[in-house]
């Protein structure tokens, strides 16, 4: 996607939340509203946890299973050895439902692609509700959606959307003033922008 | 027993292929057409004319929308649904973007069990029903209060004979 005219362009960034973690409690419904963790290859560190884990263990993602398990035992967490044909598959699952929002996609990783929104005549934010709602109707994972006129603003428009719940998932940085978006950027620590959990 | 039991894909004997993948592996199966020919008379046809393939590839065939498609298996005692053709150990084709109508047979999670049941739902009134008149399952009806996850519409079932 070349990036001239910045300024109009706009980028939809479409990122499953704790993806590995979301798949086993897909096809696992006895997981689901439970605290799971993904281990890495031969159980080694901790690399994904659902969204009630994290409640219970903020810090434990990379760290080595064999210090945590005591304590993520006795609060009744669940750990998985990881199942990379299932992400595998339900990733090709996801980037082939966001391929019917736009026809310019990139894929970033197995479970975050950016959307090359210009051009596309909609109303951003509930057409971010319905890549969402659809993400969750078709394959049962929670994902959730920024906007913004580069990448890194709309990943950050995706942290943002995850992490504030009042955007319901989707956050449009696009249809902001620059007073409104200074306000959320002047919370965010620099750290969040690009790479961050 | 008037459950059923269903595995994830990733559970199933034959493995990950089983799921309806983004790229599924083409399995062609020809499909020989019967044609007839009654009396040309413009020379001889070409023997291999009446021979020209089209492919049968039952992903084609039975997934009309491939990422929103799982595969689930019944088990293999469980004859809940056997009046509508979902046997013991069917493999069952689940579509969850169709939209669960009343009539229609569902996966759903009730109770942290996964089963496959007829969709009632009329007038406020929702019922799992079972599909097997000489079992007589009891309908499953659904009370104040208690959730119904309904996974998918079940499009197709597989029978082994």
């Amino acid at each position: 996607m070349p990036s001239t005219h910045t300024k109009e362009k706009i980028f939809a960034l479409a990122d499953v939340n704790s993806m590995y973690a979301s798949c086993e409690q897909v096809f696992n419904p006895k997981l689901r509203n439970k605290p799971v963790v993904v281990l890495s290859n031969n159980d080694g560190c901790v690399i994904a946890q659902s969204k009630e884990a994290k409640a219970l263990l903020e810090i434990y993602m990379c760290r080595p299973w064999f210090e945590l398990k005591d304590e993520a035992a006795k609060l009744g967490v669940i750990a998985l050895s990881s199942n990379y044909e299932l992400y595998a598959d339900m990733s090709n699952r996801f980037i082939q439902i966001l391929n019917q929002f736009t026809p310019r996609i990139e894929v970033y990783s197995i479970d975050e692609s950016f959307l090359d929104m210009t051009g596309i005549n909609k109303d951003l934010n509930p057409y971010g509700q319905e890549i969402k709602n659809t993400v969750k109707q078709w394959i049962g994972l929670p994902i959730c959606v920024g906007f913004g006129h580069s990448k890194t603003l709309a990943k950050l428009a995706n942290h943002i959307a995850k992490k504030q719940t009042h955007f319901n998932g989707v956050c449009d940085l696009t249809s902001m003033t620059e007073n409104e978006i200074d306000a959320i950027m002047e919370k965010l620590p620099v750290s969040k922008v690009w790479g961050g959990w | 027993m008037n459950t059923i039991r269903v595995l994830p894909i990733n559970n199933l004997p034959l493995g990950n292929s089983l799921g309806a993948t983004s790229n599924p592996p083409l399995l062609e199966l020809p499909l020989y057409i019967g044609k007839v020919s009654a009396g040309r008379t413009t020379g001889f046809a070409s023997p291999a004319q009446d021979y020209e393939q089209e492919c049968l590839d039952l992903n084609k065939k039975l997934v009309s929308n491939i990422p929103a498609t799982f595969f689930y298996t019944v088990g293999n005692s469980d004859d809940s649904m056997i009046d509508d053709g979902i046997l013991p150990g069917a493999l069952m084709i689940v579509n969850r973007a169709l939209t669960p109508r009343t009539g229609r047979n569902v996966v759903v999670v009730f109770n942290g069990e996964v089963l496959v049941k007829r969709l009632f739902s009329r007038a406020g009134v929702v019922e799992l029903r079972s599909m097997n008149k000489t079992m007589n399952y009891p309908n499953i009806r659904l009370k104040e209060g208690q959730e119904l996850i309904i996974e998918g519409v079940v499009t197709h079932a597989i029978n082994a004979y």
